[in-house]
């Protein structure tokens, strides 16, 4: 498991750097659902918003990071009630 | 837990943030070269009856196009003088700037070019086409490297000049290149129309793709494009 999640990260490093947005969106929208507090989600986030955004400088300011730690917040009680076979 | 993550990132990468883009450019021009080549790669491959048949189709463009050039030369003459009359002549060199990342890869319409504040780019310069047309605005300078907003951003409204009648318009950035622009019912417009700038150098902004009306409105939706695919931006001139 920390192995896949290690090597999802590294997934998604790639694609935010290289890939369309949609691609590397989804991906990280699927890791928060399968991995538990998939708190990448965030610092991805933010490389989104630095690279491609307008920068960081507070919540609205920094939308992919901030949408990022709402999917992450509201996922950690939803995963306790999903069984996930990864 | 989430929250205080946020947080406490947002307070790293707020001071991070030119040096991790000082870190990716390099990469980015990388993978620049390395599409480029890959792509002449491909051309090596190329049957001699394609060869032919384009190195034939490409002589009648050019043929066209040094047509269209000497009109526009005679042109930008007349503007030239005109403008010199006013006292408005366009002052300052433009950079040439290589695009580093442009749509779809960033997710709102954004170009990151290798020209920096050490290049002389500043915050509000414009950015051009090497064909002319006018783009977008340089939004963020970083010391090697500048974030460019495409004026088709999705929200951004940009005034510009339906050039069919010199009529005043606003043009609401939809994303992809694409512009969307509310006019009155009863306004003459047509596909292929031009939009232009609304400052004095009047450049080409966008040209007219669709015209929507249904028979109950009273407005109808023009639907603009810019005049070149965003999604394959090589080279841009940043001009004060």
């Amino acid at each position: 498991m920390m192995y896949l999640r290690l090597f999802s990260s590294a997934i998604i490093l790639f694609s935010i750097a290289f890939l369309p947005y949609w691609f590397y969106l989804i991906l990280i929208l699927a890791s928060i659902i399968i991995f538990p507090f998939f708190v990448e989600a965030i610092v991805f986030g933010f490389l989104i918003d630095i690279l491609y955004g307008g920068g960081v400088g507070g919540l609205l300011l920094s939308p992919f990071a901030f949408g990022a730690t709402i999917l992450v917040f509201i996922s950690m009680p939803v995963q306790k009630r999903l069984r996930m076979h990864v | 837990m989430a929250l205080v993550v946020f947080l406490i990132l947002s307070l790293v990468f707020y001071f991070s943030s030119g040096f991790i883009l000082r870190i990716v450019a390099p990469v980015w021009k990388a993978e620049n070269a390395f599409t480029q080549s890959f792509k002449n790669i491909g051309d090596f491959f190329s049957t001699r009856k394609t060869l032919l048949a384009e190195n034939a189709s490409l002589k009648a463009r050019i043929q066209s196009l040094e047509v269209e050039m000497t009109s526009l030369h005679l042109g930008e003459d007349r503007e030239n003088v005109l403008l010199e009359l006013l006292d408005r002549k366009p002052e300052g060199s433009s950079v040439t700037a290589s695009v580093l990342t442009r749509p779809p890869q960033t997710p709102y319409d954004i170009l990151v070019l290798d020209a920096g504040s050490s290049d002389g780019v500043n915050i509000g310069d414009k950015v051009y086409l090497p064909e002319g047309p006018i783009v977008g605005v340089v939004s963020d300078v970083f010391s090697k490297t500048s974030r460019i907003k495409l004026y088709s951003a999705s929200g951004e409204t940009t005034s510009g000049v339906l050039e069919r009648g010199g009529v005043p318009i606003e043009a609401l950035g939809q994303g992809g290149g694409n512009f969307k622009i509310i006019l009155p019912r009863d306004m003459e417009v047509e596909i292929g129309d031009r939009i232009l700038s609304a400052d004095i150098e009047a450049d080409l902004l966008a040209v007219v793709e669709d015209i929507r009306l249904r028979p109950t409105d009273s407005f109808k939706e023009v639907l603009a494009k810019s005049p070149t695919n965003i999604f394959s931006l090589r080279f841009v001139f940043v001009r004060p």
